[in-house]
């Protein structure tokens, strides 16, 4: 009974590569810190490894169940926080393997799911969003009233060699918490996925695609809906405890509406329709926020722009660039309009410049009082004050956009004419 | 008003001793099974907007009962309420013997009673085979299971399996139900219905939008699939009603006209009159309200 995990839009399974995938993916982190092994690798490595399990956690809602939150980092930060308390108190002499810690902060997240959320799932549209994101937001003003389990401004520090050598593992060097996380990830990957195959996950996919549909077959969709919360606010706390390790510090910002932000935002841009979709999301996520950051100050408009692009031209987000059905349509449009293709390509360069050149023209301004209007970009000589650069800029914008439309209509048409022939 | 039913193939219709008794079911014989569905004094009132209004009616086990009557008379409210899709402003429902009035969706089918969407696309992103499995989990003791592997559930598959057969879906089986043809999904929704194996069914307007082959191939199959079962249908096609149904209640305004053999509902005068000109039903049955309660 080979499936694909429910609900996925688009086609039958690719078996062979389905197959090979969880072998793939698990040698990928085993391999990983051979290829990346520097210092910034490994943390980066570790990174999207915490990340993903978040954003696969945020799709069993959004993706899998249809619930849009605004507040799971509610979750992942309450698990860090618990993670660091736990630290804390191995660091004093409690007994428990810091290895385990994780844990401690998913079974945490899990309670508070537990107590929230039948609350929060009654409904799942706008009601649950708005919900999630009241909760988000009073514990994250909560957390700062409450210093002592917060840490106020400055957060909670911990030491993660607080538990000593466990069979000569201290945790302390890069290296082994890297393989500890790789470990994690890969066993909740693995249950998520699984999750996804249970009678319980599927029905969560009918609850989204028809509530009250479910109701008659004697399933609760609120239930439903509350039991798939709470398995998600578990690994979200997994994913907490995890960074509570890696980071060695845990501040309010970890609850706050914008993280939940984040984990919504790249879950998108990675495909909630996919189950690996949010695990792409994790990389590009740790990608940008850690190196693009340091590319260009105006990263952030840059983002904004790539995730608008990305939902208008791959509404599935970029996993479904990978779908069978996208590659059949790329092989035959480049067989039959080849010359077309290429400069569609060159269209959309062209398009992506002119909106490159807005950015910087936008931030230049934003700092025009430090830095002044001047500005290079690309070889060119550009001015914030000056309305024919914006012009310039935009034009060639437009003309990029507007090519890019005119050879996407050719090759739909030379597609057509061929198909009638 | 209550001809006495004449039960279908009752073979399956289960009968029993049952605890609690609803009101009508005092005067019934005592030693008789309790009727499937009985609705007393049963009243849906949206504002100052009545919809339903004082409505009393027993379904025998096993039988099977049409009700028609103009747009907005109120069918697809009775529906609602029975099924608990919307609570009854006054009045009581009785199902198998116990008390439901208020009950909701999911307490209710759980004793039992499973209704069909007039409009309804299944669970438009699972496959045909899914959206029977799921249907078929909770009578099966499969319930919000997270610990066990959907597809090593034999008894599911072999359920949906065999249902995908008798709604004629077999090689439709991969099939997402938002890409299935329109006669395809109507079979699904009646398949999804039946196949918890509720004892009663209600189904509403299972034909609607149907060409005429694909309609009596329809009937055919709804008998087949709910023989044996206490059967309610929303019906506009005359010919699905006399096909299916034992006897036909009418609904005008809100009330009930009355409840007889297909025969005596056609010769009443008092239904000719509820759809206005005087011509029978048969000729002048438009679509339904499409009311959400």
């Amino acid at each position: 009974m080979s499936r694909p995990a429910a609900g996925l839009p688009g086609e039958p399974p690719e078996r062979f590569w389905l197959r090979l995938a969880w072998p793939l993916y698990g040698v990928a982190w085993l391999l990983a810190p051979w290829l990346f092994g520097d210092g910034l690798g490994l943390s980066l490595l570790s990174q999207i490894g915490i990340a993903s399990i978040v954003c696969l956690s945020y799709n069993i809602l959004l993706g899998q169940g249809g619930m849009l939150s605004f507040g799971h980092a509610l979750f992942s930060g309450f698990g860090a926080f618990l993670a660091m308390h736990t630290l804390q108190r191995v660091a004093g002499g409690w007994p428990v393997p810091v290895s385990l810690i994780p844990l401690v902060g998913g079974l945490s997240a899990l309670l508070l799911a537990l107590l929230l959320g039948w609350v929060s799932t009654r409904r799942s549209a706008t009601p649950f969003a708005m919900i999630t994101l009241g909760l988000g937001e009073l514990a994250w003003s909560a957390a700062l009233m409450f210093p002592a389990f917060s840490g106020g401004e400055a957060g909670l520090t911990g030491d993660r060699t607080a538990g000593g050598a466990i069979g000569g593992w201290t945790l302390g060097p890069a290296l082994q918490l890297y393989w500890l996380i790789a470990v994690y990830t890969l066993v909740c990957t693995l249950l998520m996925y699984g999750f996804t195959r249970t009678p319980l996950g599927r029905l969560l996919n009918a609850a989204r695609d028809n509530a009250e549909r479910v109701a008659f077959t004697g399933h609760d969709p609120h239930m439903v809906r509350y039991l798939a919360f709470a398995i998600a606010a578990f690994f979200a706390g997994i994913s907490g405890g995890l960074a509570a390790l890696h980071f060695e510090v845990v501040t309010a910002d970890v609850l706050a509406g914008q993280r939940s932000g984040t984990y919504l935002l790249f879950t998108v841009l990675g495909g909630t329709g996919f189950f690996a979709g949010p695990i792409i999301g994790a990389i590009v996520m740790v990608l940008s926020l850690a190196l693009f950051s340091a590319l260009t100050p105006a990263w952030l408009l840059y983002l904004g722009l790539g995730f608008m692009l990305t939902v208008i031209y791959l509404p599935g987000g970029l996993a479904s660039l990978a779908t069978a059905r996208f590659r059949q349509q790329l092989a035959t449009q480049l067989r039959r309009a080849p010359a077309a293709c290429l400069a569609l390509v060159g269209a959309w360069l062209l398009m992506l410049a002119g909106l490159s050149a807005l950015v910087e023209l936008a931030y230049q301004w934003h700092l025009r009082s430090a830095m002044g209007d001047a500005l290079r970009f690309a070889g060119l000589s550009l001015n914030a004050a000056s309305p024919a650069s914006w012009s310039g800029a935009a034009m060639v914008a437009l003309a990029g956009a507007a090519l890019a439309r005119w050879l996407a209509r050719r090759i739909a048409t030379a597609a057509t004419l061929q198909e009638a022939t | 008003m209550m001809s006495p039913p004449a039960a279908r193939d009752s073979a399956d219709a289960k009968g029993g001793p049952v605890a609690m008794r609803g009101p009508a079911g005092a005067l019934a014989d005592d030693a008789a099974p309790p009727a499937a569905l009985r609705l007393h004094r049963l009243s849906k009132h949206f504002g100052k907007t009545v919809v339903l209004q004082g409505i009393d009616l027993a379904v025998a086990q096993g039988e099977s009962l049409a009700i028609i009557g103009p747009n907005g008379a109120g069918k697809s409210t009775l529906f609602n309420l029975v099924s608990g899709r919307c609570a009854p402003t006054a009045g009581e429902i009785w199902l198998k013997g116990a008390r439901i009035d208020g009950q909701a969706a999911h307490q209710i089918h759980r004793q039992g009673l499973s209704r069909s969407f007039q409009i309804s696309h299944g669970f438009a992103g699972l496959s045909a085979f899914d959206n029977l499995r799921c249907a078929a989990l909770w009578s099966l003791g499969q319930r919000y299971v997270f610990w066990r592997s959907l597809g090593g559930l034999r008894d599911v598959a072999m359920r949906a399996g065999e249902m995908l057969e008798r709604i004629g879906l077999a090689a439709r089986r991969n099939v997402r139900a938002s890409e299935l043809s329109y006669a395809e999904q109507r079979a699904l929704e009646i398949g999804i219905t039946v196949i918890g194996g509720a004892d009663v069914v209600l189904l509403d307007e299972p034909t609607s939008g149907m060409s005429r082959s694909e309609t009596l191939h329809f009937t055919a199959l709804i008998r087949e699939l709910t023989r044996g079962r206490t059967l309610l249908t929303i019906e506009h096609d005359m010919e699905v009603v006399f096909g299916l149904a034992d006897r036909i209640a009418v609904l005008a305004h809100g009330e009930l006209l009355c409840v007889d053999t297909p025969e005596a509902v056609r010769a009443d005068p008092r239904v000719r009159q509820a759809y206005l000109g005087g011509d029978t039903p048969w000729t002048a049955m438009g679509t339904s309200d499409g009311r959400p309660c």
